[in-house]
């Protein structure tokens, strides 16, 4: 049968469909914003034309490799290339700033390839008790791990576990933002439009990640911190790392897959839960969040496994679990297939041949990036200053596609400013990150829980086994966090002293506001964000008079000091951050006021001719490459509508 | 310098007004990629473009959000009078000024339906499992739990409705992210019903296999299926048959094409002549076989004049019809 459905996709056409979608999906992946919904708008219609082997070779070729390239940006320039790939700046772009760019790209090609390869050797050994497998979790074993993932911000909150884990109920809060999932009333919405389907979550990763790095990138001059020269043989050493790691991907695979197969968890998650749980146990080299390569191997096996997982319950029971599923499922039903156990017998070549298309989609990806990768990791040496305005074209670019709003601009230079405040004052963005992702989630399963099973979802066995974990974890790092709570005075008088009180301040207001704000809700849609504001009002409050007593104890000994100490931190991160917002909103200005294609233009020619080495015909060349790339993209790959640019109104 | 800037601006001007005439038709799904509403929306604009002036491409764009009302409400608000920008949005939304009298965020008034894209009936069906296998068990079954997306959907809408209308004692589970999420948990054994499920849904894969279709949920019987009982007729008394009506009434306008308020009746006109146009031609109907996408068109004047008859109903029906869903 193997055979049989080799000699079936070898065809040359059934061939060129993989490879098209192969690098249909490592384009998307490579360019931040875009995710597989734009993708899917261009394979739409080709699916409908072709017999059923090539449209999935073509669907199965794409959907399998965004999250193989979209790390290259989040290695390189610290800018999430899909939401799937913001766990792997964490480490990964710290890895690039040692000069260990080529490492961490090899472990996550590999790690991809063995996640991807993972995913399928799965669903061809799930395919016989597929249907019971899908149905192995219910909502009472989802909130059960949900509430495990939400306690793995303890591995993720960096210095201080309170900070983190006011970061994660902040999180949590803003993630609560939109129409409730019970009421359907708006929630915290100012009668916006806009914001009722919450904030947009490759946007805010964008700003998070992606501004903040870019504002710190501006500030060193290059990729390479300091005096950091690109290590030679990376590549093979981050191959070989994420090889003697195997029994994390391994685990991070199966944990991918297993959840791939729940629709409605989503890749997001997948990746933090994963990032999390790698976290648990660092093993030798850097901390967590310094350059740690299983920071990279754990998310990275993940999110390529999924894509195995997510097939089965639409193979299972023809019920699509994504976008991309349900176009599967309509070329199913046009080609005339019945999903379901009974494939086995009646359509056993095609199966074989769809988890063959998502292999050799994983092998075909890896092997593209591991070639390109010495290519790429050669970017680590281009200048910031012709580096950033170009990675600021595609970032704002990736968030106005969204919605082709300006609030779409405002909500990524909202959460740009949150992400470089955060990374100045020594916040932990990966907390917040993880509360934003699973809140919705931890409120949703509640829900669902409470009403399908009131408490006896306390008994389900699965539920009890994640429980104890979770709980046994937790009282493993009770004794840290004690005496953390303690430490935090101390280890405040090293971080930027005004602007981290004023952050726990505000952050501890914006909490009580929106307890406040809740007053005129239902009670189920107020109950969330009361219970984690309340939450965050009190650790705020607790480590705001913590910070305050612990400086006035020795504020006397430092009032000197405390001067001294903040004057090279402005310099060193506050003028590179003001820099790169306001060449954003300048930016955001072009592109609002010329179109999507004149305004970054002028922004890339602008830009390049500002800097001190000042070459015309470079610049000329840099900004009609852009250009070009901007077009195929946006308007040939994807023909859509944009709005039309401010300035047609002057004249028109 | 400042000539090679001047060069470069009126580069870039130039370049961004052939930006924006490039003469396309842009037709919005109110819904995320690969759902019936998405897929019905691609069939047609691949046919569309012919029949308008000057054959333009029609391209699908999708505008997720709060059950396509996002979308209709910034049709509500659109200048575009030139014909070259639609939606397709809930068909619920027809029926706005009934169950949400105080928004005006939406009219089904203002706008223009140019045609709707399918009159199938909507159904009540319970897993197999469930051991439930008629309408009144259903009814009668207090343990019984029907999955919903959420209040302001049909799969909400009409059990609340079907509750409260005919005395049913089942629980309404709500809070489910998508309609396949409400099928898992109903092959899961979590839930045991959903009502407000088309045809197009029932007939996918073996689904039809595994299920019980109790209820067929329209204004008059429609035929399409042997078997499910027809809901209005366990109505206690014509008062609460007629407010039951008025909630289903809105899967006879299903997957509604609109236009902005300000587009002028000539245009509006062109719009509508080019959907019944496509609707007999041969290759659309082929493919929409092909496809088993299940369109069935029906002219805009047609969908406006059910629209208005529905709001016309009397305020005592449209009360009562409120208190149903509420």
């Amino acid at each position: 049968m193997l055979v049989s459905a080799l000699f079936e996709l070898a065809e040359p056409l059934r061939l060129a469909m993989l490879v098209l979608g192969v690098l249909l999906g490592l384009t998307i992946g490579v360019i931040p914003g875009i995710g597989g919904v734009f993708g899917l708008t261009v394979l739409v219609p080709l699916t409908y034309t072709l017999d059923p082997v090539s449209a999935f070779a073509l669907l199965l070729g794409m959907s399998s490799v965004t999250t193989t390239s979209d790390t290259v940006p989040a290695v390189l320039l610290g800018v999430p290339g899909t939401v799937g790939a913001a766990a792997t700046v964490i480490d990964g772009h710290e890895m690039a700033k040692q000069g260990r760019a080529a490492e961490a790209l090899g472990a996550a090609y590999t790690a991809s390839l063995i996640g991807g390869l993972f995913g399928a050797a799965l669903l061809a050994m799930a395919l016989p008790v597929m249907r019971p497998l899908v149905l192995f979790l219910n909502y009472g074993d989802l909130l059960a791990i949900t509430i495990f993932g939400m306690t793995l911000v303890a591995m993720l909150s960096g210095g201080s576990q309170v900070k983190g884990l006011l970061a994660a109920l902040m999180g949590v809060l803003v993630s609560l933002v939109g129409l409730d999932p019970y009421e359907g009333v708006e929630r915290y919405t100012f009668g916006a439009l806009y914001l009722w389907g919450g904030f947009p979550t490759p946007i805010v990763f964008l700003g998070l990640f992606g501004l903040s790095e870019l504002g710190a990138l501006m500030g060193r001059g290059k990729i390479l911190r300091g005096q950091a020269q690109p290590e030679p043989g990376g590549l093979g050493r981050g191959a070989r790392a994420a090889l003697r790691n195997w029994p994390l991907v391994l685990r991070s695979s199966a944990l991918g897959s297993l959840l791939g197969a729940v629709p409605g968890v989503g890749v997001m998650v997948i990746e933090w839960i994963a990032y999390g749980s790698a976290a648990r146990k660092p093993g030798p080299g850097p901390a967590f969040g310094h350059g740690n390569v299983r920071g990279v191997i754990g998310p990275e096996s993940a999110n390529n496994a999924k894509e195995g997982g997510a097939l089965l319950p639409t193979l299972a029971f023809g019920i699509p679990g994504s976008a991309t599923m349900a176009i599967l499922l309509g070329a199913f039903s046009i080609h005339g297939l019945t999903p379901g156990p009974r494939m086995l017998d009646t359509d056993a070549v095609l199966l074989v041949t769809m988890i063959l298309s998502i292999a050799l989609a994983n092998l075909l990806g890896a092997a593209i990036c591991l070639g390109l990768t010495p290519l790429l990791a050669r970017i680590a040496l281009v200048p910031a200053r012709l580096l950033v305005p170009l990675a600021l074209v595609f970032v704002l670019l990736g968030a106005f596609d969204t919605n082709k709003s300006p609030l779409d601009l405002a909500v990524l230079f909202g959460f740009g400013v949150l992400g470089i405040l955060f990374k100045s004052a020594g916040w932990s963005r990966p907390a917040f990150a993880l509360g934003f992702i699973l809140g919705p989630n931890l409120e949703r399963f509640s829900v669902l829980t409470y009403q399908i099973s009131g408490w006896t979802w306390l008994s389900q066995p699965f539920v009890v086994v994640i429980l104890a974990m979770t709980l046994a974890g937790l009282l493993r790092r009770l004794m840290p966090a004690r005496n953390d709570m303690t430490k935090v005075g101390a280890a405040v008088m090293s971080s930027p002293i005004s602007r981290d009180i004023w952050l726990t301040g505000a952050l501890t207001v914006v909490a009580a506001a929106m307890v406040l704000g809740s007053w005129n809700l239902p009670f189920a849609a107020a109950l969330f964000p009361r219970v984690a504001g309340a939450a965050a009002v009190l650790i705020g409050g607790g480590i705001w008079i913590s910070e305050k007593v612990a400086r006035r104890v020795k504020g006397a000994a430092l009032a000197e000091g405390s001067s001294v100490s903040s004057a090279p931190n402005q310099s060193m991160a506050g003028r590179p951050n003001q820099r790169l917002v306001a060449m954003a909103v300048l930016l955001g200005a072009l592109i609002l006021g010329f179109g999507h294609l004149a305004g970054p233009f002028l922004f890339v020619l602008l830009t390049l001719l500002a800097t001190p080495s000042r070459r015309p015909l470079r610049a000329v060349i840099a900004a009609l490459a852009v250009l070009a790339i901007i077009y195929l993209v946006f308007d040939r790959l994807v023909p859509q509508t944009w709005p039309a640019p401010l300035i047609t109104s002057l004249f028109g | 310098m400042l000539k090679r800037a001047l060069l470069a601006i009126g580069l870039a001007v130039g370049l961004g007004s052939v930006a924006s005439a490039d003469g396309l038709v842009t037709l919005q799904v109110g819904y995320s990629p690969g759902g019936s509403y998405d897929l019905n929306a691609r069939l047609v604009a691949e046919y569309l473009g012919k029949y308008l002036p000057g054959k333009p491409d029609v391209i699908v764009e999708n505008v997720p959000g709060a059950g396509s009302l996002v979308l209709a409400r910034q049709m509500m608000t659109d200048p575009t009078v030139d014909g070259t920008h639609l939606a397709t949005i809930s068909s619920a939304l027809a029926l706005a000024p009934v169950f949400d009298p105080d928004n005006t965020d939406f009219d089904p008034r203002k706008v223009h339906y140019i045609a709707s894209l399918s009159d199938h009936a909507s159904y009540c069906v319970t897993s197999k499992r469930s051991g439930i296998t008629t309408f009144r068990q259903l009814l009668d079954s207090p343990d019984a739990k029907v999955g919903s997306t959420g209040r302001s959907s049909t799969t909400y809408t009409f059990p609340a409705a079907i509750r409260a209308a005919l005395n049913g004692k089942f629980q309404i589970v709500t809070g489910f992210q998508g309609a396949n999420e409400i099928d898992l948990a109903m092959e899961r054994g979590d839930i045991q019903a959903r009502c407000g499920i088309g045809l197009d849904t029932i007939s996918q894969g073996d689904f039809a296999e595994r299920i019980n279709v109790v209820a067929e949920l329209a204004l008059s019987p429609q035929g399409e299926m042997e078997g499910p009982a027809f809901a209005l007729d366990f109505a206690p008394d014509p008062a609460a048959r007629a407010a039951l009506a008025l909630v289903f009434a809105s899967s006879s306008v299903h997957h509604p094409i609109i236009a902005p308020p300000a587009t002028p009746p000539a245009v509006v006109q062109t719009l509508r002549n080019a959907f019944v146009a496509v609707a007999s031609d041969p290759a659309f109907i082929a493919e929409n076989a092909r496809r088993k996408t299940g369109i069935v068109i029906t002219d805009g004047a047609t969908v406006e004049a059910k629209i208005a008859g529905f709001l016309a109903a009397p305020a005592d029906v449209q009360a009562r019809a409120r208190d149903y869903v509420r």
